[in-house]
């Protein structure tokens, strides 16, 4: 295989050169940026300009991404395999932009890995294809020779390489209990429970032990996500039912017992919409199977488990789990299949935007200056609730693609003439002088148009 | 104090610093011989190394690094231990290599005890395809039983290894392992200890020990716990064992490996299970997954023997005792051992030779692999030892031959293929009917007196009584115990050996 580095730093300061060195079937390695000869050949890798870079049959390369301001060269690119490396906002980033152009860069990625762990149990509730590039193993899980030089992997580095392997040559049987994401999971897992045994009194260490624990689909989530909750207290944190308490739900309606779950939920409800959204659960649990699968959905969602909601979701064919399905499509940043499926809907009728609501104001988390998408351990804010209105959706896809045109016109067509125009003209500048000064950056130098 | 004394003890000094640093100069020597690669293994004939293929992944770099780093005297054995594993992708990759040999896998045939048969070095090293070794790891491997012959099986350090010897450590790649192994090696150059037991990927293994103790129990399923118990046998057999500080081994692990959280299936349950009940431990829900050794190992049982070779559960292993009731020349029995061994076609035998030490016609001769000969002195403990053959050394099927009897080729193979179709636990081979037909049992209910040379039976029981017989030129006779079944086997009519079972109590004897 052959790769393509589309870095976020100039390559002397580029983080992951030794996964570079540990890449399956290596074959070229393109770096987009300045190297000097002597760095291409003790590193064996090619510097390319970008104009050269769009030379390249890019249906041969597999790209490895560690910038979102890279997205719109990944989108006009079309590689192979699309492979993104996600970090925390960088100092001097505006982090709204970050944030999301990141989070639109990992869902448009065939595989993910990061460095940090919020970031990946954060994928973990998004996605499936996501590597946690960092580990507390102090043994040695595999080996690679290229050449003269014989390198250990580490956990984590073992697990990478396989999942970048499996995007060319799938496994013979899949299976999510026998695959990299479930070892890694339980590498995880194992490491917390020991590190709970060592810090019986550190509540996010128990959390984070439930958080695995759950994923997993392993029942003795709820015991140490139990154990949390009396340390949070313990230590006077009151303000832990949405974080903590409801985390319950979840696990609740994961064992499959859903009366629990809304139970559960209830307690935690205490605004009007988190009422409305427990009085439709209770109308839920006492339907038919469709509306016990749109309650378990329901309850990942508002637990902020969009993968395991969507996975519920895409199953279901009426125009409720459809409008949900949407919403969560939005909610976790796969605009290109919200727009897909809202063009289904519209040809049958069910897209009407008092049915989505999201045809006629525009929602907040999608743009610059909305809080950020809640993460998993400690968001206040309930997820997916804000949703971002389609024609933003569309205009920044529009923008990603390089159709600037038809972006201002969707962008126009969202707000209007009033305030929300501009605050989306102003994103449009931020994202475009971020992509500029990305390149300026690694290129050192080089003249873009 | 006088001058010339004072001049005595400046000499003294003098040479110490000289000793010293001719000390400390001789061992920079050797430390750079070693790490050049240019000293041999300190041991004649070179080293056999038996290599367990598990990782198809790892396989060739171990093996490419075992014979870039163990001398031009190793000799490699490479044994799949599974029937998928890819042996064609991998020996073709070796096919220049004269001194590795694969055996391949055989469904149902543990071919690790296979392998270390045919060791003929004077020290086997037994280890896993995920073992990566350095330079002079071989070497300082070997030191411990030079130091001190009681020591009989070594291991180095190293991740898999347990207590003490477990280093848990990554490298980056290779040359961080070679200068960390590199490093070690001559920091603690010379250094080991004494092991209660043995349980990491890597064991080196004196032939002489492995000859007694016998081969490895799979029986156990679980690797650890099959050296676990080899080690526990070995010392059973009085040998020591020892830990290298200075050598290192980086064993990898596989993923799945780690992201274990309850330890163990179905298979290793069971294994655990069968290692508990072997050495009489508690079961402690406490220690699961870690390895429990017995506290006393004097209080232990002797464990059977499990044979080194190629056999299989088709194949049983019989052990043979053979005694000697006249006083032979060294010459003669050296002879008659021979005769007997050689003149036998049953392949599975485990040869066990009783003396007593008034004789003088069983001098040192050499015992091969799992045999063994037992000393005892006077006619009462040599006889007490002949009831108690099939508690001492396990297996299918003990047969009594006597040194001064004549058998033909084909008498265990017999004996066995009749004790394995019936339901008697004591078989007679019928020649002896032909030989003494007054003797032959009847039904009257006298005690049975029955010639001890044509005896076979099961394993796991005393089989009765042994007694000098008056009167007779053979003259040791079993008295079998009531409870058992005694049948008789021969050919009577130049048929095919038959058996007639008897009930217990010595009624209902027959022949078929």
């Amino acid at each position: 295989m052959n790769y393509i580095v589309l870095s976020r730093v100039s390559w002397e300061d580029y983080e992951y050169k030794r996964m570079l060195e540990l890449l399956p079937d290596r074959g070229e390695v393109c770096f987009a940026g300045r190297m000097t000869p002597a760095r291409q050949r003790s590193s064996g890798i090619r510097s390319v300009t970008l104009a050269e870079l769009y030379s390249l049959n890019a249906k041969e390369y597999t790209l490895l991404v560690s910038s979102p301001y890279w997205l719109p060269d990944v989108l006009a690119l079309q590689p192979a395999y699309t492979v993104a490396l996600l970090e925390l906002c960088p100092e001097g980033e505006d982090s709204v932009l970050w944030d999301k152009y990141s989070a639109l860069l990992a869902a448009k990625a065939d595989l993910a890995g990061t460095t940090s762990e919020r970031i990946y149990l954060e994928q973990n509730l998004r996605r499936k294809g996501i590597v946690y590039l960092s580990g507390d193993q102090p043994l040695s899980y595999g080996l690679l020779r290229r050449e003269e030089q014989l390198f250990f992997l580490s956990d984590y580095e073992a697990i990478w390489n396989r999942a970048l392997t499996e995007l060319w040559q799938p496994p013979v049987v899949s299976g999510e209990e026998a695959g990299w994401l479930d070892i890694q999971r339980r590498h995880r897992t194992a490491f917390y429970i020991s590190m709970c045994a060592k810090m019986p009194l550190q509540p996010s260490v128990h959390y984070l032990a439930a958080s695995y624990l759950y994923l997993r689909g392993d029942e003795a989530a709820s015991l140490y996500l139990a154990q949390s909750f009396e340390l949070m207290l313990l230590h006077d944190y009151t303000d832990c039912l949405h974080s903590h308490y409801r985390f319950f739900s979840a696990i609740e309606a994961k064992k499959g017992n859903l009366e629990h779950a809304v139970r559960q939920y209830e307690i935690t409800a205490f605004t009007a919409g988190e009422r409305a959204k427990a009085a439709q659960m209770r109308q839920w649990l006492s339907g038919g199977e469709a509306e016990h699968e749109l309650l378990r959905a329901e309850i990942f969602t508002v637990n902020e488990d969009g993968a395991a909601a969507n996975e519920i979701l895409s199953r279901l064919s009426g125009p409720e789990a459809r409008q949900r399905l949407l919403l969560n499509y939005i909610g976790t940043f796969q605009w290109e299949k919200a727009l897909q499926l809202y063009e289904e809907m519209e040809a049958d009728g069910t897209a009407a935007a008092e049915n989505t609501g999201l045809g006629g104001f525009a929602g907040i988390a999608g743009i610059a200056g909305a809080p950020e998408i809640p993460g998993l351990a400690g968001g206040t804010a309930p997820a997916f609730e804000d949703a971002v209105q389609l024609p933003v959706i569309e205009g920044t896809l529009h923008l990603l693609y390089g159709r600037r045109h038809d972006a201002i016109r969707s962008f126009l067509r969202s707000a209007g003439a009033d305030q929300g125009a501009r605050q989306l003209f102003a994103e449009m500048a931020d994202m475009e002088e971020a992509v500029q000064g990305l390149r300026g950056r690694v290129m050192d130098g080089e003249e873009h148009a | 104090m006088s001058y010339e004394a004072m001049d005595a003890i400046h000499t003294i000094e003098t040479m110490n610093t000289v000793k010293a640093v001719s000390t400390e100069r001789l061992a920079g020597r050797y430390s750079y011989l070693e790490r050049e690669g240019l000293l041999p293994l300190p041991v004649q004939g070179g080293v056999t190394l038996v290599v367990e293929l598990r990782h198809a992944q790892w396989s060739a770099e171990c093996l490419r690094l075992l014979l870039r780093h163990s001398g031009s005297s190793v000799r490699l054995i490479a044994v799949p231990m599974t029937a998928e594993f890819p042996l064609q992708w991998l020996s073709e990759q070796f096919s220049g290599e004269p001194n590795l040999v694969f055996l391949p896998f055989a469904a149902g045939n543990y071919r690790v005890n296979e392998a270390l048969a045919y060791a003929e070095t004077s020290f086997a090293v037994l280890l896993e395809d995920r073992v990566m070794v350095s330079p002079g790891w071989l070497g300082n491997l070997l030191w411990p039983p030079i130091d001190d012959p009681a020591v009989g099986v070594v291991a180095p350090r190293s991740s898999s290894e347990r207590g003490e010897g477990q280093e848990q450590l990554h490298f980056a790649g290779y040359s961080e392992l070679s200068a960390y192994a590199a490093h070690i090696l001559d920091k603690r150059q010379g250094e080991w200890r004494y092991a209660e037991v043995l349980g990491g990927s890597c064991l080196l293994i004196a032939r002489e020990l492995l000859l007694r103790v016998g081969g490895f129990d799979s029986s156990l399923a679980e690797r650890r716990l099959i050296i676990a118990d080899w080690c526990l046998r070995a010392r059973m057999q009085g040998a020591s064992l020892a830990l290298s500080d200075p050598v290192y081994v980086h064993v990898l692990h596989p993923l799945e490996e780690g992201a274990v959280i309850n330890a163990g299936n179905a298979s290793s349950a069971a294994g655990e299970r069968a290692y508990r009940r072997k050495w009489n431990l508690q079961d402690s829900p406490a220690d699961a997954g870690l390895l429990q050794i017995p506290g006393d190992l004097s209080a232990c049982l002797p464990q059977p023997v499990i044979p080194l070779g190629r056999h299989t559960a088709e194949t049983p292993l019989v052990t043979t005792v053979v005694y000697f009731e006249e006083n032979w020349t060294a010459a003669d029995s050296r002879e008659r051992q021979q005769m007997l061994q050689e003149g036998q076609s049953y392949s599975n035998i485990r040869w066990v030779w009783v003396r007593d030490s008034w004789s003088q016609s069983f001098p040192e001769f050499p015992v091969h692999e799992r045999d063994a000969v037992i000393t005892v002195h006077g006619e009462k403990p040599w006889l007490h030892a002949l009831e108690n053959i099939s508690a001492l050394y396990g297996s299918e099927v003990i047969v009594y031959l006597s040194a001064s009897a004549a058998y033909d080729s084909r008498y265990i193979e017999k004996l066995v293929e009749v004790l394995q179709h019936s339901r008697a636990d004591i078989v007679v081979s019928a020649d002896y009917a032909a030989e003494d037909p007054g003797q032959r049992p009847g039904a009257g209910g006298t005690t049975q007196h029955l010639p001890l040379e044509r005896i076979a039976h099961r394993s796991g029981i005393t089989p009765g009584r042994i007694m000098k017989r008056e009167g007779f030129f053979r003259s040791l006779a079993l008295i079998p115990d009531p409870d058992l079944s005694v049948g008789y086997a021969g050919e009577p009519a130049g048929g095919r050996d038959k058996l007639h079972p008897s009930a217990p109590g010595g009624e209902g004897e027959g022949h078929l």
